[in-house]
């Protein structure tokens, strides 16, 4: 099983919030930032969030833990374990927006779709030869470590 | 070769038959359902009846789970006695099943109490996909149900019907509606939502006695307080007691639930208990205890499952925990949410200034022991994270509750513990020797 893990170092990220712009184009229908913030009629949703506090930032996006609290407390089985990648990815078929994987991620990296009553959360942007928060930082506080 | 057999097939069971087959991919695997379904997600019954969820979506795990996994799924059947000499589970239809380990993962009926008229007049249950399937038939013709209890499945059936477009009067013993979970405050934000969408909540009362309706209603409740409703179904969602009979003849220590020990086995060492029928460790209780939710089921049925195979998993402990959400609004809440006076607890509680999001995080020596964030949850999880630890957040809970993003607010030697933890471990000195890193901004 090769495992993609992306690495956050926050020393050096400097909050510009470019991976949430990328993030959320790559899981846009055109791929195109600025189709993707200024025509799409329904903008997806970032899957990472930068937070910040005086000079620290940080960009919070899922982990997908080796231990991974989302996918034994969902209560749909939308959340499950990508054997081949390790990733963990949600059914967005089947996740019924109940928010319980909200309340048991410690991280807080999973993000709320109200309007679709589902959650959206970081997939490691599989079409991708990079995630594209990871392509798209200028500081590489977000890089890939893939092991093999 | 190892014979295992669960009865049930619900959360806890396909959590043991997870971790069975993840250490022991051969074992004979039966699982027996009294159910007609594969197993399916029991929180979701509320989106069926409302017409959002269809059935295959509902499922709990894909179609071909149990062929994947080698497993023989005997529905329709159900378990009458364990011969625990002979090692085997005697069904009603006299067919025995043997085992060399047994999971009870039989899970909880609902509470019906002794009502005056009620067995002549009739009810329903709402635990089932098979009691939603019933309701959802029966829609063309209810015009108002009378749910008895304002409790997470009640509300759940109320929201439902309204979107099914039938008028409903909830019934609560208690002072307030959803007391398990929440306290007063909350409990009255979410009475609100569901008054605002015609949902009747009747609090303070029960049902005194039932009687056949006049005209074309199927009956009529008279509530201890006098007053008198029509209904063309009457549903009890009171609550649910755990199953324990099996157990109980069987001989096995039963206390309200069957005794279990860490790992989740019971005092026969070849039969495990898990879900909604076993009493296991609460970690902000300090004891075990009925903790019915489907989270916790899980776990436990994972513990006993790898510990069946083998193996040598410790259940670490869960606790109440309640996801809500009604008519779009969310609601989370965990551990001590609502502690009493003599709980000896800390409380930090917050409403917005219109009302709408409420949040409170419960401390006690230090250590975060329950929360309630509704509205606004989007925090609570770093504050779950941090009770799970049994973390001293004294030095930082203000800003915590205060912050934005909850995660940032966390102490950086915290952070990076954080991080260390799950193996993403990216402090500067690892850095320093990757060939890109940038040596300028370090």
């Amino acid at each position: 099983m090769v495992s993609k893990h992306i690495q956050v170092c926050e020393e050096v990220c400097i909050g510009c919030h470019l991976c949430e712009v990328y993030c959320l184009t790559a899981h846009s229908r055109y791929r195109d930032v600025v189709k993707a913030h200024k025509k799409e009629a329904q903008r997806p949703l970032a899957r990472v969030r930068v937070q910040e506090d005086g000079a620290a930032s940080v960009a919070v996006r899922c982990l997908h833990c080796d231990d991974a609290p989302c996918v034994a407390a969902c209560l749909t089985g939308a959340m499950v374990r990508d054997l081949a990648t390790g990733a963990v990815l949600n059914d967005p078929d089947r996740c019924m927006g109940c928010w319980t994987c909200v309340m048991v991620c410690p991280h807080g990296a999973i993000i709320r779709d109200p309007e679709h009553h589902r959650i959206v959360k970081c997939d490691l942007c599989p079409d991708l030869e990079a995630p594209a928060c990871v392509a798209n930082c200028p500081n590489k506080a977000l890089t890939l470590a893939v092991t093999p | 070769m190892t014979q295992y057999l669960i009865i049930g097939n619900s959360a806890g069971s396909i959590g043991a038959a997870e971790a069975i087959r993840q250490a022991d991919p051969t074992g004979e695997l039966c699982i027996v359902s009294e159910e007609a379904l594969p197993a399916y997600s029991r929180p979701q019954i509320a989106g069926y009846l409302a017409g959002e969820v269809g059935l295959e979506q509902a499922l709990f795990r894909p179609r071909d789970f149990y062929a994947k996994n080698n497993i023989r799924l005997l529905l329709n059947r159900q378990v009458v006695e364990l011969d625990r000499a002979r090692q085997v589970a005697v069904c009603a239809d006299g067919r025995e099943l043997a085992y060399d380990r047994l999971l009870l993962a039989t899970g909880g009926a609902p509470i019906v109490p002794p009502t005056k008229g009620l067995e002549a007049t009739g009810y329903t249950t709402f635990a089932t996909m098979d009691d939603a399937r019933k309701l959802r038939d029966m829609l063309p013709q209810l015009k108002q149900v009378v749910v008895v209890g304002g409790g997470l499945i009640g509300l759940s059936a109320a929201e439902a019907l309204v979107k099914a477009g039938v008028r409903v009067v909830v019934v609560e013993l208690a002072p307030q509606i959803l007391g398990r979970a929440l306290d007063g405050a909350a409990a009255a934000l979410v009475q609100g939502i569901m008054e605002a969408q015609n949902v009747r909540i009747l609090t303070g009362c029960s049902v005194a006695e039932v009687r056949p309706g006049e005209s074309a209603a199927a009956g009529i409740a008279i509530l201890s307080s006098g007053v008198r409703v029509e209904y063309d179904a009457l549903l009890m969602a009171i609550g649910v007691r755990p199953r324990v009979e099996l157990a109980v003849r069987a001989g096995l220590k039963v206390n309200r639930g069957i005794v279990v020990d860490a790992q989740m086995r019971t005092d026969d060492p070849r039969i495990y208990a898990c879900g909604d029928a076993a009493e296991a460790y609460d970690y902000i209780a300090g004891d075990a205890r009925l903790t019915p939710i489907w989270p916790n089921a899980y776990l436990g049925g994972r513990v006993a499952g790898a510990n069946m195979a083998g193996g040598a998993a410790a259940y670490p402990g869960g606790t109440g925990m309640n996801a809500l959400h009604f008519f779009g609004y969310p609601i989370l809440s965990a551990g001590l949410a609502a502690p009493g006076p003599d709980d000896g607890c800390q409380v930090l509680a917050e409403q917005s200034a219109d009302g709408r999001a409420y949040k409170k995080i419960v401390l006690r020596d230090g250590k975060v022991v329950g929360f309630l964030f509704a509205g606004e949850i989007d925090r609570a999880g770093v504050v779950h994270g941090l009770m799970r630890d049994r973390a001293d957040v004294t030095p930082f809970i203000d800003k915590l509750f205060a912050a934005e993003g909850a995660f940032i607010a966390l102490p950086a030697p915290l952070r990076r513990a954080f991080y260390a933890q799950r193996g993403v471990a990216r402090d500067l000195a690892i850095r320093r020797e990757r060939p890109h890193a940038h040596e300028s901004s370090v």
